[in-house]
């Protein structure tokens, strides 16, 4: 082998003897353009969808999951793939992320995700990475195809400009707001339980109780008909009062008082008369069984034409999700409220609206967020419950 | 082409003949494989060099 390269430099090293200089020029152009056609075009392949999803790691995972957005289908039929998003489109930074893929190569020969649920274990981290690259270019990626000086303020929905126009004039990441807009949230965003709300939900769980005082559901807490608690009757809303009737084992009976529409089955029970609030859900059942309630007077609602009846009801629930007042609930919702909506725009106090208005506002919104379920009814319940209807100083 | 040397005669310092076989040889290995080689090496080793520039610096930024 040494005698070999010794060999070669010294053929190298002295002008050819047998080969015309012309020749020696011709050869090393030719070679250099099929070398400079070869490399881009083997730059161009690995920069292809179909080459993203020759792993079955792409294919069945994200690949899957941009399918259902407007990124793969949608009525113009210009669309994104793969490395439109996911590899920079500036020369240096490219090859840099063409490196960093012998990590992805490395992960295919070892399989590191190659099962969902190593995928879903995986998923937070390797999306924090992405996150970390559009925060850091202000989502360069998007604005090749999205450029808010394209953008047509009138054409625009209402809802829509109100938040693209000041985000536009911040020069805004499109990350910030619109983050699992191509793949699914991590889980540990969309039903993974927020720390405080965990904490909540421990000291509901060793908080003392007395028979005879009102206490407020953390979560969701499900309702039985039995004090076994084998039979469901439905489930009680976050912050939702009940009162402690008596405690027979592991079970708490509950009274749960509020008013329902005299309209359907009336399964749901709400806080109040005429607001939309809820407070507990009721199997059919449950709801039909007339003989469970204790019915108090009934209205009509003027405004919609509803005619309500005050009810109570008396069912059994699992010990440890009360806690004896609200406070650590609102500050708690407060705080998330404030969170989740300050991210891409000023959060409108809750007294800013009515009870009955807050639901279809909050749930326009809350998608750009990452509350899971149990959070989003707390918070929910937290803006209907100091809305105008509540509030003092309301507008 | 006129009179050409006794090329037969070219040796290196070895006293090892060079051929004309030796000579394309060389000519085609440098040109196919050591630069393209090199050259491939360097690019991937220059992406290197940015990745893990990036590792301390963050991720790039906008233009």
């Amino acid at each position: 082998m040494l005698k070999r390269i010794k060999s070669l430099w010294r053929t190298l090293n002295r002008p050819p003897v047998h080969i015309s200089l012309g020749l020696v020029i011709i050869t090393g152009f030719v070679a250099g353009i099929i070398f400079w056609g070869g490399f881009n075009t083997a730059l161009e392949v690995t920069n292809t969808e179909a080459f993203c999803i020759s792993c079955h790691e792409m294919k069945d995972n994200v690949y899957e999951e941009l399918k259902d957005t407007v990124h793969y289908e949608n009525r113009t039929g210009v669309r994104a793939t793969c490395p439109d998003c996911h590899v920079p489109h500036n020369w240096t930074d490219k090859i840099a992320r063409k490196m960093q893929a012998s990590k992805e190569v490395w992960g295919a020969i070892f399989g590191t995700i190659n099962t969902p649920e190593k995928f879903e274990a995986k998923r937070l981290e390797l999306a924090q990475h992405e996150w970390a690259r559009f925060s850091a270019n202000n989502s360069l990626e998007c604005r090749n195809c999205h450029d808010y000086d394209s953008m047509d303020w009138d054409k625009m929905g209402d809802e829509a400009r109100r938040f693209m126009k000041p985000a536009a004039e911040r020069n805004q990441s499109c990350l910030d707001c619109h983050k699992g807009i191509a793949h699914h949230l991590p889980k540990e965003m969309n039903t993974g339980v927020d720390p405080a709300l965990a904490r909540l939900m421990d000291q509901a769980a060793g908080a003392r109780l007395a028979t005879g005082e009102t206490y407020y559901t953390v979560t969701s807490v499900d309702l039985y008909t039995d004090p076994e608690l084998q039979n469901l009757a439905g489930y009680l809303d976050p912050a939702s009062s009940v009162n402690l009737i008596s405690t027979k084992g592991d079970a708490l009976e509950v009274q749960v008082s509020g008013w329902r529409k005299q309209k359907g089955f009336g399964r749901i029970m709400y806080e109040g008369f005429g607001l939309n609030v809820a407070s507990a859900v009721l199997e059919k059942e449950v709801a039909t069984d007339d003989a469970r309630f204790s019915l108090g007077e009934s209205k009509v609602d003027d405004l919609t034409g509803l005619s309500w009846e005050q009810a109570d009801i008396t069912l059994w629930a699992k010990k440890g999700g009360l806690l004896p007042d609200r406070d650590a609930l609102w500050s708690y919702a407060d705080q998330t409220y404030s969170d989740g909506c300050s991210v891409c725009h000023g959060e409108p106090a809750p007294g800013h609206f009515d009870a009955n208005t807050w639901p279809a506002m909050f749930s326009g919104m809350v998608g750009f967020t990452n509350m899971n379920a149990e959070t989003q009814a707390l918070v929910l319940k937290y803006l209907q419950l100091h809305s105008s209807d509540f509030a003092e100083n309301a507008h | 082409m006129g009179e050409q040397p006794d090329t037969s005669a070219t040796t290196d310092q070895d006293g090892k003949a060079i051929t004309k076989a030796r000579e394309w040889q060389a000519l085609l290995m440098v040109t196919f494989v050591i630069l393209p080689a090199t050259a491939v090496a360097v690019v991937g080793g220059y992406g290197f060099a940015v990745w893990i520039g990036q590792m301390f610096l963050g991720p790039p930024g906008h233009p």
